[in-house]
């Protein structure tokens, strides 16, 4: 992979909330790789709405299901102020949260790098 | 089953209105059955006073007679006595029947007493003639058939009545034997009813006892196929997530490491790992947890090389399966960076793990105390702190929830680790 090719988001700033380190690691990798910044990276539903509703960044990728809970509060705070997410979920909710949110991005786990960037893309320019 | 009257509730009515009828019909046929018995009482002692007056009449005429034919004056007291007889027993006839004589019985006995005085004036008169010696008048008149037509007419009349009585006793009888066939019928039916009653609820238990136990079968198979379908749907859960880590595992190693080789090793340790600290939880039982021991066992020390030592000491700790991915991962990078950088890149080092449980004001932590130890080593120096490896272990910890504290010393790393136990984690005892 060329490094041209991987810098898309280009000095973007990310929030991810997930609560797995590894792939939150991982995800950050993933975000560090194509150019962007991590803003903040939340492991648990209270940070990740503190962050939401005070933080400043461009988009955000949002885990289904933070430590048993679902991340509806924090995508909802998102959704009012107009911030681009994207979900990477391992639970098969598509339909329900397609519903709740009108034409947001769902990415089913586990997913390559390039799903990711490409739906956070089509997020930013939607 | 409720709306319309069932058959059951039919049956049950019908039921009822049968045993009344058999009540009923049992009171009545005892009732006509002791009408019946102090019929034939009466009737028998109605029937032996009426052949008392036959008897006391033909006695008074026979006494008559007597003296008739040898003059003796003591045939007159027989004759008295029959005579008063005669009239004691018709006083007893209307005795037995006062108050229920039917007027046919009042109007012959009206007759008869007539009849009995005809007879017995006719008796005396006789009698008289010839007490005043007037033989010749005497005998006439008892030729002349005044006597025999007296006679005849009581005859006739006490026949009548006797034959009524007779009839009264028969009807009686004739009414108790009709009422106890009845009775004996309704009962049958009664019988038969009540026990097609018996055969009906003994088909319906039977039946029900089949449905409940049908139902018991129907529900227990839906409770385990909710159970298996939980139990799906965790483990698709699960699988996938793992699924997930694994791939982070590999990609995130592979954009760090520029040598394949080494990639691929350090990709296929974590994932070993991982599947290490899995193994401990290898049932879908949330409930089911393994202990800080284990993990240390399992992680840590498969990498030791005698005379290489691992000392792990401290309570009972459960982790449970959610908190195993973490805490295996940091056991994990805490014992690559000893062989990379710390003790047991040297061939006697020395790791010892230690936990407690503390007081830290409100909260019970769970401390960690890595020591390494080597004498003397070979190359201690602290790892990178913006690899893969040490940011992987910096998350791991804020998914825990814990902190740490990271001394390098000559003898290799020193590192405090808290975490906290109230939640998750669960102290059980000390070992």
């Amino acid at each position: 992979m060329g490094a041209g090719s991987e810098r898309m988001l280009d000095e973007m700033t990310i929030l991810i909330v997930e609560d797995e380190a590894m792939i939150a690691c991982d995800l950050e990798d993933v975000v560090l790789v194509h150019g962007a910044k991590v803003a903040e990276l939340c492991l648990d539903l209270e940070s990740a709405m503190d962050v939401a509703r005070d933080g400043k960044f461009d988009a955000a990728i949002l885990d289904y299901n933070i430590g048993g809970k679902i991340v509806y509060p924090v995508a909802d705070i998102l959704w009012q102020r107009g911030i681009p997410f994207v979900f990477n979920t391992a639970i098969g909710e598509r339909e329900m949260l397609e519903q709740r949110y009108a034409g947001v991005e769902v990415c089913r786990k586990p997913i390559s790098d390039r799903e990711l960037i490409d739906a956070l893309e089509r997020a930013l320019h939607a | 089953m409720s709306g319309k009257p069932s058959v059951w509730t039919i049956a049950l009515a019908g039921g009822i209105i049968a045993l009344a009828f058999g009540a009923i019909s049992v009171v009545v046929t005892l009732n006509k059955d002791a009408r019946f018995r102090s019929q034939a009482l009466r009737s028998t002692a109605v029937i032996r006073t009426i052949d008392h007056i036959e008897l006391s009449a033909v006695t008074a005429e026979t006494s008559q007679r007597g003296f008739l034919i040898n003059g003796n004056g003591a045939y007159l007291d027989p004759f008295e006595t029959a005579v008063s007889e005669l009239y004691g027993s018709i006083a007893e006839y209307e005795r037995l029947l006062a108050g229920i004589a039917t007027p046919s019985q009042i109007e012959n006995t009206t007759r008869l007493k007539e009849a009995a005085d005809f007879k017995v004036d006719e008796l005396r008169d006789v009698i008289q003639l010839y007490q005043g010696g007037n033989h010749k008048d005497a005998v006439d008149m008892f030729r002349s058939g005044r006597g025999v037509r007296a006679m005849n007419s009581v005859r006739d009349i006490v026949t009548l009545l006797e034959t009524e009585e007779q009839d009264l006793l028969e009807a009686t009888r004739a009414s108790a034997t009709a009422a106890r066939r009845q009775m004996e019928i309704t009962l049958a039916v009664l019988a038969l009813l009540s026990l097609s009653g018996f055969g009906l609820a003994y088909l319906n238990h039977v039946r029900s006892n089949r449905l409940t136990v049908v139902e018991e079968h129907a529900v227990e198979l839906a409770e385990a196929r909710e159970r298996a379908d939980l139990l799906a749907r965790e483990l698709n859960h699960r699988v996938k997530n793992l699924f997930a880590i694994v791939q982070s595992i590999i990609s995130a190693t592979g954009r760090q490491e520029s040598d394949p080789v080494v990639a691929a090793s350090k990709a296929r340790q974590r994932i070993h790992a991982l599947s290490q600290a899995h193994a401990l939880t290898s049932t879908l039982d949330a409930q089911t947890t393994t202990t800080l021991g284990q993990l240390l066992e399992s992680i840590v020390r498969p990498q030791m090389t005698e005379p290489q030592s691992l000392v792990a000491e401290g309570p009972v700790v459960k982790v449970p399966a959610q908190l195993v991915t973490p805490l295996g991962m940091i056991l994990h990078e805490l014992t690559t960076n000893a062989i990379k950088y710390g003790a047991w890149s040297d061939e006697t080092g020395a790791i010892a793990a230690k936990w407690a449980v503390e007081q830290e004001g409100e909260k019970q932590m769970l401390v960690l105390e890595w020591t390494e130890s080597c004498d003397p080593c070979r190359k201690v120096e602290s790892p990178d702190s913006k690899g893969f490896g040490s940011r992987m272990m910096s998350m791991s910890l804020v998914q825990l929830g814990g902190t740490q504290q990271q001394t390098w010393e000559p003898g290799g790393l020193r590192l405090l680790i808290s975490l906290p136990t109230d939640g998750e984690m669960t102290v059980v005892g000390r070992n």
